[in-house]
């Protein structure tokens, strides 16, 4: 027979073990983030430094040990400057994107084939994943360069260099692509859409 | 004898229980709210919420759409869409001369 004494402690045992858990959920040996992005990290430069053969002189480990933590500071600011214009180039896309959206709406309710601003809308859409991709990859490879101990490691820093100016070159070409659509296929898709207008306005004139 | 028959009574009496269940409940509740408040999740849940509102509501603010669709307003929105791809500068965001080694310092 279980007394009310008994009851009680039981209860408070319940209560006790609600407490702890999720403090001691947290306290399981999940994968520690800060130790994983620095595996992850040590794990891209030893990369880039096997893919760029990086090997400095002492005289040039000398000079990087020098000047690196000043040039880490700029490397900062550029990260950040290309944080806001991620940001800015979202809003623009996203714009675009909502407005051939919406005029794809105008050109269904007109009764007119959208099947090319509808291909538009998705060789804009690719444009830009590979444009966010490109960029993410970009600001990776500035974290790497603005975190690695570059005054112990010069080489793995040298490394990290070579990664960014390789990646913003991804990242122009990825640009390059979405002005492309623009400047070419948005005028053919857009010509195109006018003369459909224009022939669908003369058979509704004859009728 | 009597002490035993109100233990008993206690036991079995559903309203207890369900007191007990409903105050361990609740407090695993206000732990859950806890830890959620106090999390990074919150905070990017709440920033990527903020930037959707905000390119939602900038989107297409200086573009409404027209009640009937004509060749006016196609040129005037391959304008204005050549104007928005276009206000972004490669070189001037991407500059590549950021990069050298002179301009690093090294």
């Amino acid at each position: 027979m279980m007394s009310k004494k008994n009851i009680v402690s039981m209860a408070l045992l319940l209560v006790s073990f609600a407490i702890t858990l999720p403090a001691a959920a947290q306290e399981q040996p999940l994968p520690d983030i800060g130790s994983y992005s620095q595996d992850a990290l040590s794990a891209r430069l030893t990369a880039l430094r096997d893919l760029y053969r990086i090997k400095l002189s002492d005289k040039e480990k000398a000079s990087v040990v020098e000047h690196c933590q000043s040039a880490q500071a700029g490397l900062r600011k550029i990260s950040t400057k290309t944080s806001a214009t991620k940001s800015e180039r979202a809003e623009t896309y996203n714009a675009v994107v909502s407005l051939l959206t919406g005029l794809r709406a105008l050109v269904v309710a007109k009764q007119v084939d959208p099947s090319n601003i509808e291909l538009l809308t998705v060789e804009y859409q690719q444009s830009v994943e590979q444009f966010n991709l490109a960029i993410t990859d970009y600001q990776i490879a500035l974290e790497d360069s603005v975190q690695v101990d570059c005054r112990a490691k010069p080489e793995e820093f040298r490394a990290a260099l070579e990664g960014v100016r390789a990646t913003r070159k991804q990242v122009v070409a990825a640009s390059a692509q979405i002005n492309e659509v623009t400047k070419s296929n948005l005028k053919t898709a857009f010509d195109t859409l006018k003369d459909r207008l224009s022939a669908e306005e003369q058979i509704n004139g004859k009728q | 004898m009597e002490s035993n028959d109100d233990k008993t009574l206690l036991r079995n009496n559903p309203f207890f229980v369900i007191g007990i269940a409903s105050l361990i409940a609740i407090i695993m509740f206000s732990i859950s709210l806890l830890s959620y408040y106090n999390s990074d999740t919150r905070k990017t849940i709440e920033q990527i919420q903020a930037n959707n509102l905000s390119s939602a509501t900038d989107s297409t603010d200086d573009m409404s759409l027209p009640e009937d669709l004509n060749g006016d307003y196609i040129d005037e929105l391959e304008k204005s869409i050549t104007d928005r791809v276009s206000s972004h500068v490669d070189d001037v965001e991407f500059n590549s001369e950021e990069l050298t080694d002179s301009a690093l310092g090294l």
